[in-house]
């Protein structure tokens, strides 16, 4: 009896050890999942990875996906892997950046942004048996990180796409600049914008933006 | 009057002729003793040649100035190495090069810094930009990124020049972008090296959106160790920087060039200008003075009587000078010019009145014997005046001066002692010729003569020169710019002058110290409000403004130019193969260039391309004309053309890289080799306080001293030492000669027993003073640092000078005319002109200072003569009737 006793509790326990361990599974398998969702945890590497494949996946159903459903399909995956806020700031300087009004930032932010999606929604339209290849991952300064890759077209032709990201709200590695062959995407469009901003102000510039998104959607 | 001789005569009488009958011995005993002062002052005599070192530290600019170095002695005798290239880069490169290699050589220098080249400045030398011109900086690097990535892959002259064409074609096509400067750039390094004068191009200019300058200037510091006992102190460390950087590349062909300049280097030059000069004045003067002498004289015998008695008076003065001093400062050194000056005159006065007595009294010894008595006794009186003269400099606080007094007092008795004894038995082996009243003689008395006509002439001249002279006072200057002493043609002085020009940077500035941050701050914000000061740098300035925001703005500026990196060219084999090819590429840029200007007329780079393919043009024509000939002088041409163009960008790429890290900057985190330079280890804050005005020039000076003094009475710094040393220097001799005239009036009364003798002998010493005064307006000669020297020597030929003449016509009652021709008179012309010979050539000197001083003395003796010769014999033809009577009467 004293044996049954304690042949049940041993049971019990094992039971319980059995439910705690599940628990801890479940726990962990969640925790992961959830992880693995989270782009805090991906590595700069993994970033450009992740939009390189959207961009290669947005071309293989480019015949299929209309201009806006590229668009929609690139959206997110564009804006959670770059940094526009940043990247809108350092093209029209920081201090003329802190004169503009909450409701400007936001306009010229978002304007922007729509215009980098539009851009690649208008570029990567067909898939050709392109391919890109990261090659390499190294620190800069001031804790920014480099990813060099490459887009390997069918005809053998290389262009040399490396990507400067950066940490930011805490953990998020985002692309802050991009260099086509070694020519800086932010140089190009700070010369471009900021001569436009000296010339004929902020409205102009939020203007031409839009005038190219339109010009995109036009060219499809 | 034979009879009557008094008891001093008689001495002197005896003393001169026991002089002459004991001649050996005399001579042993000169010779030996003079051989014993030459060893002597051989191993004991220093020379010091540190001139702040000559005024007494109790004056309170100098204890100001002892204060500041206390706590840094770093900027003691620095020397400035201005180094000029015609790129920043070039310079830049040179000077960190030349101060590694001087750095090396503890031997010869304490310290060596080049600011620019702190890799604490290479770090965060952007965040002491204004925030406007980082922006500036971002906008031009965001231009020139794109150019310089596609360079970056394949840096050579083919890549370069066909991304060129891809811009301008870019441009034809309505693209901005911004190639002016790049087009500019480009064309001027071509036409340099077309012309010969290759000058490399600048991409830090270029990037930085500025047009290249002519030359870039970078100062490289160091403080040598100087060697004050030698009398070039800084002879070895000037050698040395010489030496390292022809090693470094400052070969006499080559782009970059050194300047060295600074206090030290500015004594250098000083002293080997003056030294040289002196010495050519000296050879000049010794045949003069020769002449001279054989001219006054009629005697190679008594010529060489003279010059051996000077050397030997020389060196015993010398070897007093080494008991009582120790050492000779640049001052006290002068008493060598005093000597010959004044040392010779009391043996030309005492060989030509023995001359004229043996025409009447043949006998050596009898002659010898009347000579000593009658010069013994004037010469006694006008030794122990000047003496006193100088003596009375001792008490001042310039202590140059005061030493100079002690010798040069010492030295006018050991010249006296020498006249009255080694003079008279030379006699035995050397005796003086006797001529009877040469031609020379009669024609000197002559032009002595010209002025008896017209006395109430000179009575009137000499009223209305006294009383323009007067006039003229209050316009007498001091000099106290030590550059103007300086030889204008020296390295340093105009290395220097070229300096003081931008007054931001001027290389004399005032310094003060403050005890706490506090102060610091304070005392820079009130000084930087005065309109005499253009701005004060302290600890406070190496730390930036708005730090943050600039932070900000230069981790744009790196995230706007990502990486770059260049890959290696070997640039020989590239050159061999591609000459055709570059060719072609030249060509099609000079065609997209002449398309472009055709096509774009009034656009913004049009002038720019238009020169571009001017100069594209004319190289292309060169390639072209040598193209049937050696084809190896083009492919030198291109890959110079290539090197002119592309050597300086992977540098300055890297420079750049390199600035993007700045970190913010905190007085604690500032490095110990700049740190140090403002805040010394016992806690002292430095200020430097930087002039609006060039004050090179005097009043400027001034006006800055005196308001930075108003605020901080305890500022230092070589305008101030210069300015106050001035005055302390005036207030010196002021009182000397104050002192001086006293002791003189004592001494001549005493001497004399009598007010109308004493007022005589000083009336031309005070209207020789006044005029030569008045002469230095009207030439335009301030007195300064150097020329004040011959001051003390005026004032001793002008007593010995009016004293001859007045004792000898007191003691023998020589009236104007027979006055004028006795031997007395052509004693002290000879004296004066002698002086003449010996100085009067430092005019020429290349050293200002010593030629003021020639200068100086010439129109002071100038002026004694005139008195002497012109105004005195009226003074005395009056007392003199009177005495003619009184004598005659008894």
């Amino acid at each position: 009896m004293l044996a049954g006793r304690i042949v049940d509790m041993k049971v019990k326990q094992t039971i319980k050890l059995m439910q705690l361990i599940l628990m801890g599974v479940l726990l962990w398998s969640v925790a992961m999942a959830s992880a693995a969702s989270d782009t805090a945890a991906k590595s700069p590497e993994q970033v450009v990875h992740h939009l390189q494949s959207s961009l290669i996946q947005a071309m293989r159903q480019g015949s299929q996906l209309s201009y806006q459903g590229r668009f929609d399909f690139l959206s997110p995956v564009i804006t959670q892997s770059h940094n526009f806020d940043l990247i809108i700031k350092t093209i029209l300087g920081a201090t003329y950046w802190a004169q503009l009004t909450q409701e400007q930032q936001n306009l010229i932010m978002n304007t922007f942004r729509q215009l980098s999606v539009a851009t690649y929604a208008g570029q990567f339209t067909h898939h050709e048996g392109e391919q890109f290849e990261i090659i390499e991952q190294r620190a800069l300064p001031h804790d920014q990180i480099l990813v060099r890759s490459q887009l390997v077209k069918s005809d053998g032709g290389i262009v040399n796409f490396d990507y400067v990201l950066q940490q930011s709200d805490g953990l998020q590695w985002r692309i802050v600049n991009i260099l086509f062959d070694g020519v800086s995407d932010l140089a190009i469009k700070r010369r471009e914008y900021r001569a436009i901003l000296q010339r004929d102000g902020f409205t102009a510039l939020v203007e031409m933006l839009k005038e190219k998104i339109a010009l995109t959607r036009q060219n499809q | 009057m034979k009879i009557s001789h008094s008891y001093s005569y008689r001495f002197f009488a005896r003393w001169v002729l026991s002089a002459y009958q004991n001649a050996v011995w005399v001579i042993l005993l000169a010779l030996s003793m003079t051989a014993m002062s030459v060893v002597y002052i051989a191993d004991n005599l220093g020379v010091n040649t540190d001139t702040t070192d000559m005024l007494s530290t109790d004056v309170p600019f100098r204890a100001n100035h002892e204060r500041y170095k206390e706590s840094f002695p770093q900027f003691e005798d620095a020397m400035v190495l201005v180094l000029d290239a015609p790129t920043p880069e070039q310079v830049h490169g040179a000077a960190k090069r030349l101060a590694i290699r001087l750095q090396e050589d503890t031997g010869n220098f304490h310290e060596t810094y080049y600011l620019g080249g702190d890799a604490f400045f290479e770090q965060n030398g952007l965040l002491y930009k204004s925030i406007p011109e980082l922006e500036r900086v971002s906008d031009h690097l965001a231009a020139a990124q794109p150019l310089i990535a596609k360079i970056a892959g394949n840096p050579t002259l083919d890549t370069f020049v066909s991304v060129l064409t891809d811009a301008v074609n870019e441009l034809r096509t309505g693209r901005e972008l911004t190639l002016e400067p790049v087009f500019s750039g480009v064309s001027a390094t071509l036409n340099a090296r077309m012309t010969g004068i290759p000058r490399i191009l600048s991409w830090q200019a270029l990037l930085g959106g500025e047009v290249q300058k002519e030359t870039y200037q970078e100062f490289v510091f160091t403080r040598p160790r100087l060697d004050y006992t030698q009398l070039f102190a800084a002879e070895q460390p000037i050698a040395a920087i010489r030496s390292a950087a022809h090693e470094v590349g400052f070969t006499a062909d080559a782009a970059e060039k050194m300047r060295i300049t600074g206090e030290a280097a500015l004594a250098f030059d000083e002293l080997n200008s003056a030294m040289h000069g002196a010495q050519d004045a000296g050879l000049l003067a010794l045949a003069m003075v020769t002449i001279v002498l054989l001219f006054g004289l009629r005697s190679a015998g008594a010529a060489v009587v003279i010059v051996l008695s000077l050397i030997v008076g020389l060196l015993l003065t010398a070897a007093f000078a080494t008991v009582a001093v120790g050492h000779l400062n640049l001052i006290s050194i002068a008493f060598a010019v005093l000597y010959i000056g004044l040392g010779v005159d009391y043996a030309i006065h005492f060989l030509l009145r023995l001359q004229e007595i043996r025409l009447s009294t043949p006998a050596a010894a009898d002659s010898l014997h009347k000579v000593g008595g009658e010069m013994g006794q004037s010469l006694l009186i006008c030794a122990v005046t000047t003496a006193i003269g100088f003596y009375a400099f001792m008490p001042t606080d310039y202590r140059g001066v005061a030493e100079l007094g002690l010798i040069s007092g010492t030295g006018m008795i050991i010249s006296l002692l020498v006249t009255l004894t080694l003079v008279p038995a030379l006699q035995r082996f050397l005796p003086i010729s006797v001529k009877k009243s040469p031609t020379s003689v009669k024609s000197i008395n002559r032009i002595l003569y010209l002025p008896r006509h017209s006395r109430k002439l000179i009575i009137v001249v000499t009223i209305a020169a006294v009383v323009a002279s007067i006039i003229a006072l209050p316009r007498i200057k001091f000099d106290y710019n030590l550059l103007n002493l300086n030889n204008p043609h020296a390295e340093s002085v105009q290395t220097f002058q070229e300096l003081l020009k931008n007054a931001e940077e001027s290389p004399w500035h005032i310094t003060l110290i403050a005890m706490n941050r506090e102060e610091t701050e304070k005392i820079a914000n009130r000084l930087a409000n005065l309109p005499e000061v253009t701005k004060v740098v302290s600890i406070l300035d190496l730390v930036p403004n708005d730090q943050i925001q600039k932070k900000i703005l230069i981790e744009e500026m790196a995230t706007i130019i990502g990486p770059l990196s260049f890959a290696e060219v070997t640039s020989g084999n590239q050159a061999r193969h591609s000459v055709e090819k570059q060719r072609e590429a030249l060509e099609k840029l000079n065609v997209a260039l002449v398309q472009f200007v055709k096509e774009k007329p009034g656009h913004s780079a049009e002038k720019p391309a238009r020169a571009l393919s001017t100069s594209l043009t004319d190289l292309l024509a060169r390639l072209y004309k040598s193209k049937s000939g050696d084809g190896s002088q083009n492919e030198q041409l291109l890959h110079a053309v290539n090197h002119d163009l592309l050597s300086l960008l992977p540098d300055s790429i890297k420079r750049l890289q390199q600035a993007l890290e700045a970190q913010i900057i905190t007085l604690e985190t500032l490095p110990a080799s700049l740190s140090s330079q403002w805040h010394s280890p016992d806690g002292a804050y430095r200020l430097a306080v930087y002039p609006t005005e060039n004050i090179n020039d005097n009043d400027a000076l001034k006006r800055f001293v005196r308001a930075v003094q108003q605020v901080a009475p305890s500022a230092t710094g070589a305008p101030v030492i210069s300015l106050e040393a001035g005055e302390a220097v005036v207030d010196a001799f002021i009182y000397a000669f104050s002192l001086a005239l006293l002791g003189v009036v004592l001494a001549l009364l005493i001497l004399f027993r009598d007010i109308t003798s004493t007022v005589l002998t000083l009336t031309p010493l005070l209207l020789a003073a006044l005029f030569t005064g008045a002469g230095t307006v009207l030439l335009n000669v301030p007195f300064n640092f150097a020329n004040i020297i011959a001051l003390p020597l005026l004032l001793g030929i002008g007593i010995d000078s009016s004293m001859h003449l007045v004792h000898r016509n007191r003691n023998t009652g020589v009236v104007y005319e027979s006055l004028l021709h006795t031997s007395t008179a052509r004693a002290i012309l000879y004296s004066v002109l002698t002086t003449l010979a010996g100085f009067g050539n430092l005019i020429s000197s290349p050293h200002q200072g010593t030629a003021s001083m020639g200068l100086l003395l010439t129109i002071g003796v100038t002026m004694t003569l005139i008195c002497v010769f012109v105004i005195l014999p009226v003074l005395l033809q009056s007392p003199d009737k009177n005495k003619r009577t009184e004598s005659s009467v008894a």
